[in-house]
């Protein structure tokens, strides 16, 4: 090709050297580039996503402040999630890690407890949607099913219903309690999400909820505790299968 | 000679770039994800695997810049991809969202976003695009790799553009 140029092209001639290496530089900078994709496409990728809690064996307790957890009686180790329903990074770690947490208390492993934040109400449209949805969660943990509770918990934090932070429209209490509905929810947990029974207690429950994550040594949602301990649960893929075996 | 020394540091600028946005991006993926999401313009399917691409497809420009191999066209496709990227912060900002950019990292929601942060971003990517565009015009450049890239450092400008 550069030779057709003539005797007075100056630009470099190219030989089988240059197209060796070009060569073997293409090559490597495709199998970084596929590698990468494919090493993060597995770093990232639950076995279990949408997995929920079925095993009947499974108990919720309804605990102070609103805490719920939900447990075999006896399981060893003590999940314990701060998050607000409407941080984006809470829907990530969720998808990421909600299905292997619902196995891992299937098993019997751990008990998971959920404190629910609402400091990101002012990033949704309604204003108190983190409390609203808060709410809800309480309302359906009045019927002490916990299948239910995490269907529906994991509804709330799906990345296809989850509201958008700074979105111009999120879940009125019609909708909220329409998904509870669908999660399985009883006649009077879906009555107390669309009334907002429990708004104002949910409120009130964040702020306890937001002292206890300062308490455990972290500030933002999501925040994972194991045993008390402060995980990397969103950065470590694999922290339920490291923590809970 | 000139040209091709501004070619040579358009060259390695935008190789620059591209590795430091693509290895920040892919050294978060969750931030990645929250970023592309906070765009609110994919449909939900896609956010994923936009956001598991995007890094690695950066890297990858980054890297072909650097060696210089192919240099027009990656410097079409480094142009075309900058482009979508300012229609992506154009969108958020005409629709009125409040998000960083993620251009660098980061990403997701940010109330403290103003105009002029949009603004900054455009500009800064336009000159990242007229960087591009430099090369598409004289992608030859001493020590690249492509046997079409490379030119010697004379002082024969004129018989050195073909």
């Amino acid at each position: 090709m550069a030779n057709a140029k003539g005797k007075y092209n100056p630009q470099p001639q190219s030989s089988t050297l240059t197209y060796i290496l070009g060569g073997i530089a293409v090559a490597v900078i495709a199998v970084l580039v596929i590698g990468g994709v494919i090493w993060q496409s597995n770093c990232t990728k639950s076995e279990n996503l949408g997995y929920v809690v079925s095993n009947t064996a499974v108990q919720l307790t309804y605990g102070d402040n609103g805490v719920v957890t939900l447990g075999v009686p006896g399981a060893p180790k003590h999940v314990e999630v701060y998050e607000d329903a409407l941080c984006p990074y809470c829907s990530h770690l969720e998808e990421q890690s909600g299905g292997d947490v619902a196995k891992a208390v299937d098993e019997g492993k751990a008990q998971v407890s959920y404190h629910l934040l609402n400091f990101l109400n002012r990033g949704s449209a309604s204003g108190d949607y983190s409390s609203r949805a808060a709410a809800a969660l309480q309302c359906v943990a009045q019927d002490s099913n916990a299948s239910a509770y995490s269907k529906f918990h994991t509804k709330l934090f799906a990345t296809d219903y989850q509201p958008g932070e700074g979105s111009k429209s999120d879940h009125s209490n019609d909708q909220l309690a329409d998904a509870v509905r669908d999660a399985g929810g009883s006649e009077a947990a879906v009555s107390c999400t669309r009334d907002g029974a429990r708004v104002d207690q949910a409120a009130t429950d964040a702020q306890a909820a937001s002292a206890a994550l300062q308490a455990v040594g972290a500030q933002g949602t999501p925040t994972v505790t194991v045993d008390g301990i402060v995980v990397d649960a969103l950065g470590n893929a694999n922290w339920v299968t490291e923590q809970l075996g | 000679m000139w040209i091709k020394i501004v070619s040579v540091l358009a060259r390695l600028g935008l190789s620059a770039v591209f590795l430091v946005s693509g290895g920040l991006k892919a050294a978060s993926p969750a931030d990645t994800e929250v970023a592309v999401r906070a765009y609110q313009l994919l449909p939900n399917g896609l956010v994923h695997p936009v956001a598991l691409f995007l890094p690695f497809f950066e890297l990858a420009l980054g890297l072909l810049l650097l060696v210089g191999i192919a240099v027009r066209w990656v410097a079409v496709v480094s142009a075309l991809t900058l482009a979508a990227l300012i229609f992506g912060v154009v969108s958020a900002w005409a629709r009125g969202l409040s998000i960083d950019c993620g251009c660098f990292g980061g990403g997701g929601f940010d109330a403290d976003v103003t105009w002029r942060t949009y603004l900054g971003e455009v500009l800064r990517d336009i000159g990242f695009i007229a960087l591009a565009v430099w090369l598409m015009v004289f992608p030859r450049t001493p020590g690249a790799l492509g046997p079409r890239s490379r030119a010697f450092l004379t002082t024969r400008p004129a018989l050195a553009q073909v």
